[in-house]
């Protein structure tokens, strides 16, 4: 690699330092590596391989010091004041990534699956891992649109992303360590925490976690938690289930409406403030990150298209490794009556297999099918009242076999990624559209 | 401010502060005298010497001042300077190491060469 190269590599790395560390030393510190690599690429290959690999596993633990001492030294900061839109803004595009989040999971899930099973001690269930993985997407998708609106009006807004994810990351471990235990009555729903325990829960997590931050940037910043324990609290108003898609809507809106307008007011307040102060002197800035954008811009586009095509692959194979974690079997049958006896706990009596598509009609070679098992129960059951039930699977063939996949997965979706990047299975996916 | 709250100093805080005790030296001429000074056993990364660097510059241990050799390339540079703070916390942990090794010394009987 080019002295250049490694040095505008070096730059971007810099460019991940806090605001006040990159302007104070960032250019400095440019300098410094670019006449360390001029004097190892005189020394030699192997002088210049040590002094890359020295600055590249140093880099983590020097970054993590600077942001510790970037948050020690935070300062009071309001760059200015939104409009009233702003709130119409921070609302919707509170909510606009939260789809995105449902597609970033499973990778993410799978990562801390892999993650515990390196410490010490019995391995974890996979659903510690997808709670995990879904709590921490959702953070993203939630912290970035807010951090991307906060940036112009507050000063280290930058904090408000890692914060963010750690107060969605806390909310997941305390729910699974609660969800047991109120596995009955009205705090529990379907297996999990109620919603409206939930939200307060979460509430209390995200809120305490950002207010953090906003506490020591802004006056009365601690109102935030406030804020956010109000509108998780509104969960508890409008009932344990949202049924209606208006009711839904409501639920996920009214929370991100309300925390908007607090921190507008938050913002509105410490402008005034800090209007009537005398202005002090900001330190000159030397490291220039917004020049080098347009730099940087061929690597923002490699990154997006390593993204769209490396996005789907690990969506796929994280989906289909958390899937084998609940079992491989050997045949499409064997996983239909094996799934059915975990659900309901009876044995099945017929099973029906639908599968293939116009390539493979007769399905043979398909991945993904659609298993439907018929069941009886020895007396009605207790939700239906019905006597015989039959209940539809889907379900993915792997190296080794067979496994479930739940319809939340999108596996018609997986088996297409199946065949593009020709995973696992025999290259065949979708099952028929009229799947009765 | 009391020096000794601030003792023991890190290796490389110490090495760093070594350097700069005769005169004022750039970034990069730090990172080669920490080298030199250590017998090449510590060898800072540009990362490691900023991030010490902004903790002294904090604690007002040390100073940015002009550059004394200006960079051919041009880029801005400066120079660090022990403060009169830096340079009591020095000598506090020279006292202090000081200590250490006459106590060392006087223990085990064997001198110092």
């Amino acid at each position: 690699m080019e002295n250049k190269a490694l040095i505008r590599f070096y730059h971007l790395l810099v460019s991940l330092y806090p605001a006040g560390f990159r302007d104070r030393l960032g250019e400095e510190m440019v300098g410094v590596f670019a006449q360390a690599v001029a004097e190892a690429r005189q020394q030699g290959r192997s002088a210049l391989a040590h002094l890359l690999l020295r600055e590249l596993l140093t880099f983590p633990g020097s970054l993590l010091l600077a942001y510790g001492q970037s948050w020690r030294g935070l300062e009071p900061g309001v760059l200015s004041a939104p409009s009233w839109l702003w709130i119409v803004g921070w609302t919707l595009l509170s909510l606009a990534l939260l789809p995105l989040a449902w597609f970033v999971a499973p990778p993410l899930g799978y990562l801390f699956l892999r993650l515990l099973e390196l410490a010490p001690g019995p391995d974890p269930a996979t659903a510690v891992g997808t709670v995990l993985g879904l709590v921490t997407a959702l953070g993203l998708a939630t912290a970035l649109p807010q951090w991307l609106l906060l940036r112009p009006h507050l000063s280290s807004a930058g904090w408000w992303l890692p914060l963010t994810v750690a107060g969605w990351l806390t909310f997941g471990l305390l729910a699974l360590l609660i969800a047991p235990r109120v596995n009955s009555g009205p705090l529990s729903h379907g297996g999990f925490l109620s919603p409206g325990l939930a939200f307060l829960l979460l509430g209390a997590c995200v809120g305490l976690a950002q207010a953090l931050l906003l506490r020591r940037l802004l006056p009365q910043g601690g109102w935030w938690l406030a804020a956010w324990l109000l509108g998780a609290s509104l969960q508890l108003i409008t009932g344990p289930t949202s049924e209606s898609i208006t009711e839904t809507l409501a639920v996920l809106t009214l929370p991100f409406f309300l925390t908007g307008a607090v921190l507008w007011l938050l913002l509105q307040r410490a402008s005034r403030r800090s209007a009537g102060e005398t202005p002090q002197e900001q330190p000159a800035g030397t490291f220039a990150p917004r020049s080098s954008r347009a730099r940087l811009l061929p690597l923002a586009l490699l990154l997006l298209a390593t993204l769209v095509v490396a996005g789907p692959w690990a969506y796929a194979v994280s989906q289909l490794e958390l899937a084998k974690r609940e079992g491989i079997y050997a045949t499409r049958e064997q996983a239909v009556r094996a799934r059915a006896a975990a659900v309901e706990g009876v044995e099945v009596e017929q099973i029906q297999m639908v599968g293939g598509d116009a390539h493979d009609p007769d399905g043979r070679l398909a991945d993904v099918w659609f298993g439907r098992a018929y069941v009886t129960y020895e007396r009605p059951h207790p939700v239906t009242g019905r006597i015989t039930s039959s209940m539809g699977r889907f379900f993915v063939r792997v190296e080794g076999g067979w496994v479930h996949m739940s319809d939340s997965a999108f596996p018609t979706l997986v088996g297409r990624l199946m065949e593009i990047y020709h995973l696992e299975g025999a290259g065949k996916s979708a099952p028929r559209s009229n799947l009765t | 401010m009391d020096t000794h709250d601030q003792l023991p100093l890190t290796e490389s805080t110490f090495f760093i502060l070594l350097s700069l005790a005769p005169e004022p030296k750039h970034g990069y001429a730090i990172l080669k005298d920490v080298e030199a000074l250590s017998d090449g056993r510590l060898i800072l990364s540009t990362g490691t010497l900023y991030g010490a660097l902004k903790r002294m510059l904090d604690g007002v241990w040390i100073e940015r001042v002009p550059d004394p050799e200006p960079d051919e390339s041009n880029r801005e540079r400066k120079a660090y300077r022990l403060t009169k703070l830096g340079r009591r916390i020095l000598e506090a942990e020279t006292a202090r190491l000081r200590r250490l090794v006459g106590l060392a010394e006087l223990q085990s009987g064997v001198q110092a060469s």
